[in-house]
């Protein structure tokens, strides 16, 4: 900041409806890109600093789901039908719990960032959307890490993927946008009613196991009842499904089939994306009063 | 020169019930969220590039049309139709009860809170020690906290870099810095915090009441940095309620209650006048017991100052030990009374020495009758081309009721020491005019029927 550079805040001041507010998020963004990193990195080893088994409990969680639901499937006491896909039953279930837990914690962790960072925020002003881009970043160091787990199961289970499954990477990011979308929207609301935050938790605890992750979508050509035609719209009205369905077909087939419920996820996806963080950007100076 | 903080007619409210607060933010950010509006700006602004007309450009005062300037059940303003415009380089003193609004101007001058009416604008840098130890993770280091706390305090890496030596030093903390702050004491995380806070070279500086924490030695550090800073032409808003620092530290107070200005004008009038207040508000409680509620329970008679030997003498010599008497006459008993002493140079603005317990957190109990309390100097390091007096006072363990009229003693010397001096040191350092507190090691001493206690033992 230079030195002679006047700062105003006032109760009411010129309309920014126009694209001035994009310029200006986008220049904050910017701006704070270091403050980003740092509070990324902070978080990052601030952690585990204090824990024995330390990065251990960041691939815990898929390790632990992908063990429990190889189990049931072998002992027989869930009975997955698999359909037509080759793919082992422990590598579904992995990629599945990776990938949903990942989306659970960039929504979970930007919808916290605010309300998990009051002592911060009603001390001094920053750009609140720096902590939400922040827990961002770390639920993407998470997920890192947890990648790496994936491809040690890959080659252990001597199931290689297509090598073309690394265009998920790229798919990641409109599903990250998603994420943060919904956070940001959500974020607000949490710090005045922490109701939110928990009904997240509760709505992705369950969510998982009504969308393609850990079973695959039931076919309902041969349907047998409502019960399962109801399964499949519920899992083709989430935009995670959608993914999850590219994500297989690219590890299995290597191929990207930009199905009309993978465009609209996406189209979906970066909309509210732009809607959340617009929303958040006009309602930031509401935030320190309610944390 | 423009002013360096123009706050313009600012207003703004809460609400009490955390329920109804919930209702009405909820409601208020749907309203700001269809109509978005623009609370930050940077860049020019007319009033305060343009020193011939301060106020051209005077702020809209259409509200924000998620906010209502209308009060909704349970709501109050913390802050009402509040203006007042800081030079550069001038300290002013914010003075106020609890819940007048200082913090809350604070905070709307930091960006925190954007004011439901009004605006604010300052220039250039601004930092509020409000916001010490921002970011700080207990698990890490001193050292990768410094740079968090940069971070966030707008600092690039680079910048931090380069003068990372400085703030170590100024810390003082050693080898700690590569521990996690959690086994850092209180009073180390603060030296840290501070530290940084200082060393960004902020253009307006908001103090709240932090220069009360750390020990005596790390206090005088930061007021006399905090000098440093005044002197060298940086604008200081200082909210306090120990009105030695105020007097010391500020030529302007003002004085807000119940979210308005109250008062504005010279620190002594102002402070004067806010203490007299504070004891009448007081005196419905603990000091209505007897006789007249109007006269202090106690007063000083008298001071007089003791060389080496303990005889009574009329000059001091620089660098000896010396000691002062105060004479307190107590007409009821006290059960806690806090002595403060400032030594003034005549015809200078401001302390160039003192004692206070409330700096070094001692108190006594003073039962009816004469007592003798005395501080002792180590060391008086005053130059002879100086005349100078003694203040004394007493208050109350918060510093807001007045136990007895300040008093004033007669004017003293230093001998002129050039007889007495080696070659080696020639001259004492001459106390520079705007110079800082010096609270060189002293001691108090309460002689045989009264005690010295720690304010800690207080309850």
């Amino acid at each position: 900041m230079k030195h002679d550079r006047i700062t105003t805040y006032h109760a009411s001041g010129l309309d920014r409806l126009s694209l001035r507010a994009w310029k200006s998020m986008f220049a904050e963004l910017w701006e704070y890109r270091e403050l980003i990193q740092r509070l990324v990195a902070r978080n990052v080893a601030g952690q585990f600093r204090q824990s024995f088994l330390g990065y251990v409990w960041i691939i815990l969680p898929p390790i632990a789901t992908t063990i429990v639901f190889t189990m049931l499937q072998r002992a027989r006491i869930m009975n997955i039908d698999m359909g037509a896909s080759e793919m082992p039953y422990a590598i579904f279930a992995l990629l599945g719990a990776t990938f949903w837990q990942f989306f659970t914690q960039v929504v979970q962790m930007a919808t916290n960032s605010i309300s998990g960072a009051g002592a911060l925020v009603t001390k001094i002003y920053f750009p609140r959307e720096v902590l939400v881009f922040s827990a961002i970043g770390n639920a993407a160091v998470n997920v890192s890490i947890r990648l790496v787990v994936v491809a040690l199961t890959f080659l252990l289970l001597a199931y290689p993927p297509h090598p073309a499954c690394l265009l998920f990477l790229l798919l990641m990011i409109p599903m990250m946008m998603l994420g943060v979308g919904v956070g940001m929207l959500m974020a607000p609301v949490n710090t005045m009613m922490n109701d939110v935050g928990r009904m997240m938790e509760f709505a992705f605890q369950f969510g998982m196991f009504l969308a393609p992750t850990v079973y695959p979508t039931p076919d309902i050509t041969h349907a047998s009842s409502a019960w399962q035609v109801g399964l499949y719209w519920l899992h083709q009205i989430n935009p995670v499904s959608h993914y999850l369905y590219a994500l297989h077909e690219l590890v299995q087939h290597g191929t990207l089939t930009f199905t009309p419920g993978l465009q609209a996820s996406i189209i979906l996806s970066v909309t509210m994306f732009f809607i959340g963080w617009r929303f958040f950007h006009a309602i930031e100076p509401l935030l320190a009063e309610r944390v | 020169m423009p002013p360096a903080i123009i706050v313009d007619d600012v207003s703004k409210k809460f609400a009490r019930s955390l329920k109804r607060g919930m209702i009405y933010g909820l409601t208020d950010m749907a309203r700001m969220a269809l109509i978005p509006r623009h609370w930050r700006s940077e860049g020019f602004d007319a009033r305060m590039q343009d020193e011939t007309s301060p106020i051209p450009n005077p702020a809209p005062r259409i509200p924000h049309p998620a906010s209502r300037t209308t009060l909704r059940p349970t709501e109050f303003w913390a802050l009402r139709n509040v203006s007042f415009t800081v030079e550069q380089g001038e300290t002013l003193a914010l003075l106020g009860a609890n819940g007048a609004g200082k913090s809350t101007l604070f905070s709307v001058l930091s960006g925190i809170y954007a004011p439901t009416l009004g605006q604010v604008s300052f220039r250039g840098r601004l930092q509020a020690l409000i916001a010490l130890g921002a970011g700080f993770h207990p698990a890490l280091t001193g050292r990768e906290n410094l740079y968090i706390n940069a971070a966030i305090l707008g600092m690039r890496e680079k910048e931090v870099n380069a003068i990372y030596d400085s703030i170590l030093d100024f810390a003082g903390i050693g080898p700690f810095i590569d521990a996690p702050i959690r086994n850092y004491s209180s009073g180390m995380l603060v030296r840290l915090a501070f530290s940084v806070a200082i060393h960004l070279d902020p253009d307006v500086l908001l103090i709240d009441e932090v220069l009360a924490v750390g020990d005596a030695a790390f206090q005088m550090k930061c007021a006399r940095f905090t000098r440093e800073l005044s002197n060298s032409g940086k604008t200081i808003v200082v909210v306090s309620h120990n009105m030695l620092i105020i007097q010391m530290m500020c030529q302007r107070a003002i004085w807000l209650e119940k979210g308005q200005i109250r008062a504005e004008g010279d620190t002594h009038v102002i402070t004067r006048d806010y203490q007299k207040h504070m004891l009448a508000q007081s005196a419905g409680g603990d000091l209505k017991t007897t006789t007249s509620s109007r006269s202090t329970p106690a007063a000083i008679l008298g001071t007089r100052w003791l060389n080496e030997d303990g005889a009574p003498c009329e000059k001091l010599a620089w660098g000896k030990r010396h000691t002062l008497e105060i004479e307190v006459e107590v007409r009821e008993d006290i059960g806690c009374a806090r002595l403060w002493v400032t030594i003034s140079a005549i015809g200078k603005e401001g302390g160039v020495m003192g004692a206070s317990m409330y700096d070094d957190g001692h108190y006594v109990k003073l039962s009816k009758g004469q007592h003798c309390l005395s501080v002792t100097w180590e060391s008086i390091p005053l130059a002879d081309n100086n005349t100078f007096q003694v203040t004394a006072g007493m208050r109350d363990w918060s510093g807001h009721v007045v136990l007895c009229d300040s008093y004033a003693s007669p004017q003293f010397e230093i001998e002129p020491h050039g007889s007495m001096c080696t070659q080696e040191t020639t001259s004492p350092p001459a106390m520079p005019t705007q110079s800082p507190l010096v609270t060189g090691p002293y001691r108090w001493n309460g002689g045989s029927d009264t005690l010295i206690r720690s304010i800690r033992d207080y309850e």
